[in-house]
This record gives C-alpha cells, structure tokens and sequence, in this order.
C-alpha cells in the first residue's frame, strides 16, 4: 500500500525531489540526459569557435621561411648599408652558381656587416633549391669566402661548393665555443626587450574578464611575450617610412588592429584609428601586409588579436 | 540541491572566460621604422627589339635611373639577385608582372623599362608600379637620340619624385659651381649631378658666387677681371648680358624669385650696402642703410623677405628684412660669426655657414630663429650652403678631403658624400631652380 501511494505520486513528487529506489532511478536517468544535453551544446560551441580557426584558402608564393635567432638587436643593424651591399654584389655576379650560404647573405640588405642574417625574406634561396636543415643553424654564416672566376672555364661549381662547405664547417667548429656566448647574450637581451615590453604594455581585455596569469607578473616571461617581441622585431624591419615624405608634425600615430591565425598567417588588417596622414597610414599597412606569415603562435593559442601602434619618432 | 540549469549556466560563464581569455587584446608600440628609404625595385632594362646596342643602353639606363634615385636621400633600390621574376622574360608591363613577386621581397615600387634603338634614334617605355595597390602610377614614352638618355630618365625620376612627395625634385636642375683654373677661378655648369661640365666664364680671373634667375637663363656672378669686383649679368643661351661696375665692390648678386631684378652689394658709397637693381644692371632702391657692412642677400621662395649678413651688431650675423615694410629682425645669436645665408624653397628654413670652436661648419634655423641644427662637424671646413628646389638636399663645399670638394647631404645632414671629382678645387655650389620641361 505505501509503495503504491509512493508510486502514484512519483509525478508530483519528483520535481521537488528525487524519490527513493526507482523514482531515484529516473531522476538520475533525468540528469543524465541533461548532462549530455549540455555536453553536446558545449561541443557545439566549441565546434563553432573553433571553425573560425580553420584559415581560408590562399593561393601563397612558394616561399621558405628562414627563422633564425637574431644575434644583434635592429639598432645595431648599419645605418647605411647601401656600400656595402654594393661592393657585394659586383663580387657575386661573377659567380654563374653561387653556393648555396651566400644565397642567404646577398639578397639581404641591411645585415650584411652583421655576422648572421635575420630576414626571413631571402626568397631567391627558393631558386637554388636550399635545404631548411642547414639555413636553420643557430650559427649563420659571418663572410663565406667568395671564389673569383678568373677564366671562365677553369670554374667548376661543385669545387667551390665544396670548399665553401668545408670552410664553413671549419668556422663553426673554431667558433662553436662562441656559439654559446653569443646566443646567451642574445637571449639575455631579448628577455630583457620581452620584460620591457611585457611591463609597459597596455592590456585590453575583449570579454571583460582579466586573464590573471599573463597580466602584471613582470618576472614571468610567457611564450606570448616572447612572441610578441619578435612580432614587433618583424614587422619594425618591413616598415619604410621617410620623414621628409610624411611632411608630418610629432606625435601622429596610426593604429591597426590585426588578428593572426594559429600558423602565423594574418586574416584581417583594419584601422583602429587613422593617423590623418595619409603616408603614414599607407606605410603602416604595407609593413602589415610585407610582414606576412608571422611566426606560428605559441602553444595554447588558436587566433590572436593584436593592435599595433605605429608612432614615427624624429618627425619635425 | 540547486537546478541543473544553475550548472549549466555557470558551464557558459566558464566557456566564456577561458574564450575571453584565448583572445585577449593587446597593444604594441611601435617606434622606429627600420628602414628609413622607400624600397624600389627596378629590375633590368627590357631591350624590346634585340640587338647589342639595346642591351648596352638598357644597362647604361638602368644604373642612371637607380644612382638617380638614390640620390633623393629617401629612395633605396633594392638588389636585384633579389627579385624573383625577371620582366626582361616575362614583360614589362601591369599584366605581366606578378605583385605578389614584388611585395614579398618587400618593393613598395616596381619600374620596368622597355628600350627600343634604330639608327640613332632612342624610345624608351618607362612604367611605375604600386604593387600593393597593383596598380601602374605613371607610364611615359620617350623619344629623342641617344644622347638624349640621361635627360629622359631623369625626367622619369621626376615623375616618381611627383608621385612620392609632390614635388618635381632636383633632377631636372643644374648646377652652377666655381672651379680653380690654375691661379684662376672660372664657373662652370652641368648637370644637377655634377656630371657633363661646362665653363662658363673665359675671363682669365677671379670669377667667383654665380646665381641663377628663377628661369634659370640667366646667371650672375662676380669677377675682379677689369680690376675690380664687378657684377656681371649673362644670358646662357644667347650669350649677352650687362655688367654692374660702380665704383668700390660690385658683390653677392642675388635674383628676386619670379622677378628680373636682382639684389646685390655695392659700395660706392663708401658703406656696403644692399641695393636692388633691374636685370640690365640699373640701381632702383638702396636697401639697407646701417654703418656696418651689408652683404650676401637672398630671397624668401615668395620674394617678400630678405635675409641678409650684416655686422652692424658688431659681429657678423643673419639677419632678415621685410621687403614691403624695411623692418629688420636678427636671426642668429650664438657664436660670432654667422654668413651666407640660404633660404629653403620651402620657406620655412634657413642655412648658413658658422664659426663656432674653431671649426666652419652649416646650420640650420627656422625662420622664426627656433629649432637651430648643426649639420657637419669634425669634417674640416664647410661652407656655400645651397637648397635643392625640393627643399630635400644641400649642396655644399667641404675641405675634408683637403682639397675643397662639392659635396651633397639630406637636408638634415645625413648621407653626406662628394658630388664628383675635377682637376682643381671646386666651391660655391648653386642648384638652378628647374623645370619639368627641361
């Protein structure tokens, strides 16, 4: 009799309350269906998110990126490389197949009197068919030996590959207890850039929610400060701007918001804020467009959203 | 126990957080441009209908355009081992060339040339690309002879000049400049490069600061060869003039901008002084009247003011008048010895040469007397300072080398280097005004 009375009123009842034995059996079997009802909402959300990950197809030059640590900060970089290069080139021209390290030094401009080039624009490196492997040494080549033609025919270019390769091979073993010192510093000043640029930079969030870890904490440097150091670096070194063609007054600024995918192509270019100069601006967003692909983001981020600031110093 | 869709609410507002937190904004500040020169690539020269003079013309145009371009001070060309496609193979023109090829090696222009030669006669096909906006900027047939090259493609960089700062720059000017001639001092001409001199003056003496007219035919300068220092006024192309020779110094000839009438220090009157003359040599207005000496004047771009040398505070200094109301006001006040003043044909600034610690060196100064800049030092002695038409360089005269050599900087001071080499010594540097038509 009570357990029917219990029964009849299991429809009542369990709203309130999950009822013993088999009315606690269907509320369980009620929450379980809720739970996986928002579990798949939860992967629906997510699923949408994350499409917004997939990039577009783009049609891209074949291009081969270079990364190499930087081993001079851009200030130290020659003011007045034109000379220099110059002299190079002539030298290289007489050479009908350069080998394959002088490749990565000619086409780059200003490092030339820096011992390793930083560019990761090289892109006749992809005419020569060179191999990642060894462009990717931490060493970069300081001044490979340059082999003059005196006679056309007595040049065979797998002769002077070879001796080119094998005096390269002598350079990194004499310097490869320089090696270390010269990266150690290196990575000295670029954590000292990172803690100067992670202490001064304004943060602000989209959600409105702070992110606790990343925010303030000025003697952890993440991987997104790291990243965000060497995007600066990348994008300062394809910017071109003349002060004599701005014909501009100080403290203009031109804003642009960009937002990079997770292999460091980036989706979207937009103004924030105009500069009202229209050199400026247009500089601004070629050194946005030459600088493309970044670096692939650091682990953990999917897209990220970034606003640079463009403020020529040294205007009238 | 609280509602499931408590739960499932505070499952979004986690959802929410961690999203917010993936994309979080971030500012980065960025300051100093590293490359301080436009980017051009100028590819090689197409020849377009084959044969051995095209392509040694081709090669000859090329490195006339680019050391032109790198002339500016704002243009830097970049290597071509660089460039990925060669417009001799592909073509010259928009839609043969593949932007993309130029914006990833970092070009923010692209020219490409075509050449055609028969029998003497020269056409050359210039065309300016953007390639960001993928668009052609300028495109101009040439056509002349041979020996018309350089002044082709200069008027082609004074396109891309137009295009980039809207100014025709200094391609098409030339240059007025003094050279020793044994114990002589003759003024020569050439081309705003220093390049295909030409003497001027025969007068086997000591001829010495020329100044062009704002139409650039007719030329003024100074020369002690009746004796004394007279002012001669010549036209170069129909080879006439006049002669200013009063008594006493006859010096520092200076044209009025637009005007044919020229300013110039005569002292007759025993106190040099500024007077202004007509184009044929005839006084029609003392300028100054003060008890020290007044010397080389020149011109504000709009002729309203002058500004002038004078040592009536006892010292040489700069000082500028006011054309309409003869109001003078001093304009430099440090150091004791501040001269040859040259005004920006911007209008804005103003050059000149002081003695500061020993050394001789330029300046520049607003002309409101504000934001004074030295621009050479511990590089011997320099002088003669002279604006380009676009305000963009200064021609100068530089005793580093030992012998006094024209040399040409930015004008704020950078990439100072030697114009050209000549048997003797060269000074006083004057750019002609110029024009688009050459």
């Amino acid at each position: 009799m009570d357990a029917f009375y219990s029964l009849s009123s299991y429809q009542a009842a369990n709203r309130l309350s999950p009822g013993p034995d088999e009315s606690g059996f269907r509320s369980v079997w009620g929450i379980i269906l809720c739970l996986c009802s928002v579990f798949v909402h939860l992967v629906l959300a997510w699923g949408l998110f994350f499409i917004q990950g997939i990039p577009p197809k783009r049609v891209l030059p074949q291009v081969i990126q270079v990364d190499l640590v930087s081993l001079a900060l851009p200030g130290e970089v020659a003011a007045t490389p034109g000379g220099g290069v110059k002299t190079a080139v002539k030298e290289e021209r007489v050479i009908p197949a350069p080998p394959k390290p002088e490749t990565v030094k000619t086409p780059v401009k200003e490092t030339v009197k820096i011992p390793g080039p930083v560019h990761p624009k090289p892109q006749s490196v992809v005419e020569k068919k060179s191999e990642p492997a060894k462009a990717a040494e931490p060493v970069t080549v300081a001044e490979p030996t340059v082999k003059f033609a005196l006679k056309k025919k007595t040049f065979k270019a797998d002769k002077v590959m070879e001796s080119a390769r094998e005096s390269i091979k002598k350079k990194v073993e004499t310097s490869s207890t320089g090696v270390d010192t010269t990266l150690e510093r290196a990575f000295s000043r670029l954590e000292k850039a990172v803690e100067a640029q992670a202490g001064s930079r304004p943060v602000a969030g989209v959600a409105g929610v702070s992110d606790v870890g990343s925010k303030g904490d000025k003697s952890v440097l993440t991987p997104i400060d790291l990243y965000n150091v060497e995007l600066m670096y990348r994008i300062r070194q394809n910017w071109a701007f003349n002060e004599r063609l701005a014909k501009a007054e100080q403290g203009i600024q031109a804003r642009v918001l960009i937002k990079i995918l997770k292999n460091g192509q980036i989706r979207d270019v937009w103004f924030e804020t105009r500069s009202g100069n229209r050199y400026l601006d247009e500089s601004a967003l070629k050194a946005v467009k030459k600088s493309n692909p970044l670096p692939p983001l650091p682990k953990g981020y999917v897209t990220y959203d970034l606003g640079l600031q463009f403020t020529p110093s040294g205007l009238k | 126990m609280a509602s499931p869709i408590f739960y499932i609410v505070l499952a979004f507002l986690m959802l929410g957080q961690v999203a917010g937190s993936r994309a979080q904004q971030v500012y980065i500040n960025i300051s100093d441009p590293l490359l301080r020169k436009i980017p051009v690539a100028v590819p090689l020269f197409k020849p377009l209908t084959g044969g051995g003079v095209e392509e040694r013309l081709a090669g000859e145009a090329r490195v006339t355009l680019v050391d032109a371009l790198e002339f500016t001070g704002y243009i830097t060309v970049l290597d071509p081992l660089s460039y990925i496609e060669n417009p001799v193979v592909k073509g010259i023109t928009r839609t043969d060339l593949n932007f993309k090829n130029w914006t990833v090696i970092g070009s923010e222009l692209v020219v490409t040339c075509g050449i055609v030669e028969s029998g003497g006669e020269l056409e050359l096909k210039l065309r300016l690309f953007d390639p960001f906006t993928e668009r052609l900027v300028v495109g101009k047939v040439y056509t002349g002879k041979v020996n018309d090259m350089r002044r082709m493609i200069h008027r082609f960089c004074s396109e891309i000049s137009f295009h980039l700062t809207g100014k025709w720059g200094v391609f098409s000017s030339r240059l007025a400049f003094v050279s020793t001639r044994g114990q002589n001092k003759e003024i020569f001409v050439s081309e705003f490069d220093g390049v295909n001199p030409r003497q001027v003056t025969r007068l086997n003496s000591i001829s010495i600061s020329p100044a062009w007219s704002s139409d650039g035919q007719w030329l003024a300068y100074t020369s002690y060869a009746g004796g004394n220092p007279d002012i001669y006024i010549k036209n170069l192309i129909q080879n006439r003039g006049s002669r200013v020779s009063f008594k006493g110094m006859n010096i520092t000839p200076a044209w009025i901008p637009g005007k044919f009438s020229l300013a110039a220090t005569l002292s007759f009157d025993d106190d040099q002084e500024i007077y202004l003359l007509t184009g044929k040599g005839k006084i029609t207005k003392k300028l100054t009247d003060s008890w020290g000496i007044d010397v080389s004047p020149c011109f504000s771009p709009d002729g309203k003011k002058m500004a002038f040398v004078s040592k009536r505070s006892g010292t040489p200094q700069v000082y500028i008048q006011d054309m309409e109301s003869d109001t003078v006001q001093r304009l430099t006040f440090t150091g004791r010895y501040n001269t040859s003043p040259a005004w920006s044909p911007d209008g804005d600034k103003i050059a000149f040469v002081g003695i500061a610690n020993g050394e001789i060196n330029i300046y520049v100064v607003g002309i409101d007397g504000t934001g004074q800049v030295q621009l050479t030092s511990n590089t011997g002695d320099n002088e003669d300072p002279c604006w380009s038409p676009d305000a963009g360089l200064i021609a100068f005269t530089s005793t580093r080398e030992g012998v006094a050599r024209i040399y040409v900087m930015t004008a704020t001071g950078s990439e100072q280097r030697r114009l050209f080499l000549m048997d003797g010594a060269q000074t006083n540097p004057e750019w002609s005004l110029g024009n688009e038509n050459n």
